[in-house]
């Protein structure tokens, strides 16, 4: 079952590049993204909320001199992932044309970069893990490289480079992990004992080397450094698919394999992963004001949103797991609507800088369908009540809290710049007068806003009925809190309920 | 002594595979003298012995009870076979791409195939050999084709001066590497087979180091390990460039196994010291090897850069001196046997229709051929070590071998030069798939059709590209065997594992020395030398 | 004489031979610096043989293949040596530049 969601897109990629006389291409690879959409959806369907282990396994082995094995599963965490990672793949090949220029290129790469990171989320076998980890590394590069803006070739070499250097990280610690805890292979199922046997100096370093590795990916501040210039100059499918769904691979890592294989550590060093995230979370907010270009605005706005998930991890409640996992998701489709959007007012209207645009909520002669979504999505992004950005951010407050109190208090606050310069960013591209001289822009067709309403409609959608979300990873989270040493004052009116969608209404009417 | 005892001494059908390439060679030749119609039959004749070679190599993998043969001078044990097959292998391949080369830079080809072959029975030899005189004679033979192919194209000045750089170094590494064998006859008291020598040598000593440093040096010349490596991208450049696939292939196995047997054979008393010599040959060729590798505007110097660095690695293996990382070594020699000739046939190709090797001027090759951009792109990544392709396992398999035997700093030091090779390689990728139509190369703009694939001497150039290329693909995912292969070669070796067991046992006993007192020097004695 | 003057004699050509062979500029000086080496060898080898292994002289045996191999190596140097003659006119080492990196 979970190999069909790596073997569809995959088989599907040979097809639409090496199919001869394929003209249809974008037709090809939406059908099999929605296939594949589809398979992912039926797994909810056979997923089991109430357990916390792996599902769904299937095993192979494979090379047993270097301890790989072909080992796949899934659980609470993966799960709204690959869902995550199937349901953009669509939405961003829906929303590229069919006449792109070398569309099978372009097609069979995302389909390539779709299978690669749902093999990512279900490989139970560190080095599967990496194996896909560092084959995505190609098809992005090209593809930021190929259809990217102006300093596409720059920005393609900074994220490989960087990129490069997080899977030598990522594969060190590994090798640490495993030879230190003594197993034959690189299994997931590592005996935790062993690993908790490993001194713990040792551990913090091993940690330390997969946290810069996954913090890379992330990115958290100090290694967002590429992830401007990589996010602007990709063209905007790419960014949705860079942002909403290779970034969480690096939250996805910090979580599957820094806190669960590591928990000791991890709880050693949360007090300092706490102060990187709430600096991460400040820095996004604090330079995305300071921008004048949208897009670039956007992505720092991703930095402060993945800081919000390191808060979460390192403090290491219940509740805060669960938020975490919800801003995974809920970032990336925020994330995904906001760079659609972006991209769709720069093809109609030429330009991202905020000085340029204006009054685009103009009903006649601006985008007012456009500029709308745009209003939700950034009303989502900033954590307005009632939308998916709300929920994800409140419980990782509520659930850090108690343990990161000014830490905490210091997010909120950046949270509060998000919703500033949100407001910047909508009040100068949405509002205000129209230039009658110039403005004349084309209409944006149905099919072009299809995909934007779709996410802001989920958006809504989870934002109102946040237990479709969140009731799928609640077992795993909390059997991850249980091996977590953090210290907090226990949380009594949080804890005593059990079931998510209780718990959520709970929290969220007091 | 009648003919069936001799043949019970000298176990003749040991060399039965060179005995092969040896008959192969001679009707090559017969047949270039009786007419020129036969000559254009020389490079199936050649393949036909080579294979035939294999085939004998894989049935001796099995069936072969008395490896040691002519007087314990020649051993066939599994790890000589694998790498005889290698070497054997990369000759095939490399008279695959060959001939349209020749063909059209209007070179007879019938002399090219007998000294290649040649150069093939001396890595063969070579790997094999348990025999001062022998290691000697096989070097040189392999060692002196190499020159002439080297070369072979003599109306063009940059051959003749490959060839002569070449032959001026390697004849002096090559008399460097004799006097340390002489000295290590004398050391023995007079025995030039490498077991006796091994059995017979002074513990320790200047004489003995002094050897040692001598032998290193002359192998290090073939491995083109950093700093013996000054001759490689002068040559490589000069001479033709199939003859640098088998020279960065062939050549180097050889000189690989000629490591291997002669270091772990003739000096286990100084094994920390040779060791210690091989770590910082591998860091040095990995370092200079990528790095330079960067700076690189011709193809084929890249190439010659970026072999320095695979040696590097595969010298790591070799440095690391556990099962596991003799096995990696194997694995890779074999994955790199495929990856890089498969580079160099995409090279042959492209330097056919255009006629440069400039890495400029492949930009935008994408629109042209996207075949040969499809291959040499898998090629290099593969080199690069992107996953799925084998060069992603081989160097987690060298990586992880190393980490075992826990030499982190090599591992991490590895890691990162493997990232800075990513860099280079991926820039000829993106030279051929990223850049757009408008930034096409002239040469790419006015890219030939002709030669088409039908043309003379062009199928078996398509033939070993897509070999190559479905070999480097598929041979990573279904590693499998060949990873099987690779470990049975060391397991089943008995002076291998006599060797990696030797070292557990010292190390083992070290650590209980270490607990017990503090570690007394080992008696260096001088060679006792009587008149 | 003892074995010691044979090795002394021998190392003392290598170095002849490797110091020929640093700063000679003639291609043919050079081949020949690299025989002088080789003979110091054979030196090394003879000696060895003559004063440990009087019975089964294997050294004297490995002096003939050295020997043999050495005059195979000069005839391909010369021969290239000449043919870079022939397109070059000129056998001086540092005029060959054409291969720089």
């Amino acid at each position: 079952m979970l190999s069909i969601l790596i073997w569809l897109p995959l088989i599907g990629a040979i097809f639409v590049g090496f199919y001869p006389n394929l003209t249809a291409a974008r037709t090809a690879a939406l059908a099999i993204a929605s296939a594949t959409l589809l398979i992912t959806l039926s797994l909810f369907f056979k997923f089991d909320p109430t357990t916390s282990g792996m599902q769904m396994e299937e095993y192979l082995p494979w090379i047993n001199e270097i301890g790989l094995s072909y080992r796949l599963g899934v659980d609470g965490l993966s799960l709204p992932l690959l869902a995550l990672n199937s349901f953009l793949t669509w939405i961003v090949i829906y929303g590229s044309k069919a006449d792109i220029q070398r569309s099978r290129l372009y097609y069979a790469l995302i389909l390539v970069v779709s299978s690669v990171v749902a093999g990512a989320f279900v490989a139970q076998n560190l080095l599967l893990f990496i194996l896909f980890y560092e084959l995505e590394l190609i098809p992005i590069y090209l593809m930021i490289a190929i259809w990217g803006g102006e300093k596409r070739t720059y920005a393609a070499m900074k994220f490989l480079i960087y990129t490069a250097i997080s899977g030598l990280l990522i594969l060190l610690g590994f090798f640490a992990i495993t030879w230190l805890s003594g197993s034959s292979g690189f299994d997931y199922n590592i005996n935790l004992e062993a690993i908790a046997s490993i001194p713990l100096p040792t551990q913090v370093i091993i940690l330390t080397v997969l946290l810069i590795g996954f913090g890379i990916k992330t990115p958290l501040v100090p290694l967002h450094t590429w992830l401007p210039d990589v996010y602007v100059e990709a063209s905007p499918s790419v960014a949705i698919l860079l942002g909403g769904v290779l970034a969480k691979l690096g939250t996805y890592g910090l979580v599957r394999f820094c806190l669960q294989l590591l928990p000791d550590a991890w709880s050693q060093l949360s007090p300092v992963l706490g102060i990187i995230a709430t600096i991460s979370v400040l820095y996004g907010a604090l330079t995305a004001i300071a921008q004048t270009d949208i897009k670039r605005m956007v992505a720092y706005s991703s930095i402060g949103h993945m800081g919000y998930v390191l808060l979460a991890c390192a403090a290491g409640t219940k509740l805060s797991l669960i938020g975490a996992v919800g801003q995974m998701v809920s970032h990336g489709l925020i994330l995904a609507a906001l760079f659609y959007l972006v991209g769709v007012i720069e093809t109609k209207v030429g330009t991202r800088d905020l000085n340029a645009l204006n009054g685009l909520l103009n009903p006649i002669r601006g985008l007012p369908l456009t500029s709308t979504l745009l209003i939700i999505g950034g009303m989502a992004s900033a954590g307005i009540p009632g939308l998916v950005g709300f929920i994800a951010e409140f419980l990782v407050f509520q659930g850090s809290f108690t343990v990161f109190p000014i830490l905490t208090l210091l997010c909120i606050i950046a949270s509060g710049l998000t919703a500033v310069y949100f407001v910047i960013l909508l009040n100068r591209t949405c509002f205000g007068k129209l230039d009658n001289a110039t403005a004349y822009y084309p209409k944006v067709t149905w099919t072009e806003h299809t995909p934007a309403l779709i996410l802001v409609a989920l958006i809504f959608f989870l934002g109102i009925q946040p237990s479709w979300l969140l009731r799928w990873s609640e077992p795993t989270t909390n059997a991850m809190v249980a091996s977590l040493m953090i210290d907090a004052p226990s949380n009594s009116k949080i804890i005593v309920l059990s079931y998510p969608e209780a718990k959520v209404n709970q929290v969220l009417l007091p | 002594m009648d003919f069936a005892n001799l043949n019970v001494v000298l176990n003749a059908g040991v060399i039965l595979p060179e005995s092969i390439i040896v008959v192969s060679l001679l009707i090559a030749l017969v047949a270039d003298l009786v007419s020129v119609k036969t000559s254009k039959w020389l490079p199936a004749i050649a393949i036909s012995g080579l294979l035939g070679a294999v085939t004998v190599l894989i049935w001796q993998w099995t069936n072969l009870t008395e490896p040691l043969a002519f007087v314990e001078s020649f051993n066939g044990d599994k790890l000589s076979i694998i790498f005889r097959a290698t070497i054997a292998l990369s000759s095939v391949l490399t008279i695959l791409i060959s001939e349209r080369y020749f063909l059209q830079s209007g070179i007879a080809i019938s002399e090219y195939i007998t000294i290649l072959l040649s150069a093939t029975l001396g890595g063969m030899f070579l790997a094999g050999a348990d025999d001062l005189v022998m290691v000697f004679v096989a070097l040189e033979t392999l060692s002196i084709s190499s020159y002439l192919l080297s070369g072979y194209a003599k109306r063009d000045p940059r051959s003749n001066e490959a060839a002569l750089k070449y032959l001026l170094i390697g004849a002096s590494s090559s008399a460097v590497f004799l006097y340390g064998m002489s000295l290590l006859y004398g050391l023995s008291g007079g025995y030039t087979n490498l077991h006796a020598i091994a059995s017979r040598l002074p513990l320790g000593g200047l004489s003995l180091i002094v050897a040692m440093v001598f032998v290193i040096a002359g192998i290090s010349f073939k491995l083109s390990a950093v700093p013996f490596h000054q001759w490689t991208p002068d040559v490589y450049e000069g001479s033709p460039t199939p003859v640098v696939a088998f020279l960065s292939i062939g050549s180097k196995v050889a000189g690989f196994a000629l490591a291997i047997r002669f270091m772990v054979t003739v000096f286990p008393m100084v094994y920390e010291q040779w060791h210690y010599v091989f770590v910082v040959l591998a860091i040095f060729s990995m370092i200079l090897g990528n790095v330079v590798a960067i700076a690189q505007t011709s193809m084929k110097r890249m190439l010659a850069y970026s072999s320095i660095g695979q040696a590097g690695f595969v010298i790591l293996g070799m440095a690391i001196g556990t099962e596991a990382g003799y096995a990696s070594m194997v694995f890779y020699m074999l994955v790199y046997l495929f990856m890089n000739m498969g580079a160099f046939g995409c090279v042959i190709l492209f330097s056919l229709k255009t006629g440069t090797d400039q890495i400029s001027e492949y930009s935008g090759l994408y629109q042209k051929d996207p075949l040969l951009t499809l291959c040499l792109s898998v090629c290099l990544l593969s080199l690069g070590g992107i996953p799925p392709l084998a060069g992603f396992f081989g160097k987690i398999y060298i990586f992880w071998a190393g980490w075992q035997a826990q030499a982190y700093g090599l591992v991490i030091l590895a890691l990162a030069m493997s990232v800075v090779s990513i860099y280079y390689y991926i820039r000829v990728v993106k030279m051929m798939v990223v850049k757009e139509p408008q930034e096409m190369s002239d040469s790419v703009k006015n890219y030939p059709i002709n030669p088409t694939w039908t043309a003379d001497g062009m199928k078996p150039l398509q033939v070993a590209i897509v070999v190559t290329l479905v070999f480097t693909g598929v041979a990573g995912i279904a590693s499998n065997p060949i990873f099987t292969l690779a470990n049975q070669s060391v397991h089943d070796t008995p002076f291998l594992s006599a060797s990696i067991q030797n070292q557990a046992l010292k190390v083992e006993l070290l650590k209980q020395l270490a607990d017990q007192e503090p570690v007394s020097q080992l008696p260096a004695l001088e060679p006792t030398i009587q008149e | 004489m003892s074995l010691e003057a044979f090795l002394v004699v021998a190392a003392a050509l290598f170095c002849i031979g490797i110091y020929g062979l640093i700063t000679s500029r003639n291609a043919v000086r050079v081949l020949m610096s690299v025989e002088l080496m080789l003979n110091a060898v054979n030196l090394n080898l003879l000696a060895f043989s003559n004063f440990l292994d009087s019975g089964n002289i294997r050294g004297q045996v490995f002096a003939t293949f050295v020997i043999a191999i050495a005059a195979a190596e000069a005839a391909v140097g010369l021969a290239i040596v000449l043919s870079i003659y022939r397109s070059r006119d000129t056998v001086d080492m540092e005029q060959f530049n054409l291969l720089r990196w």
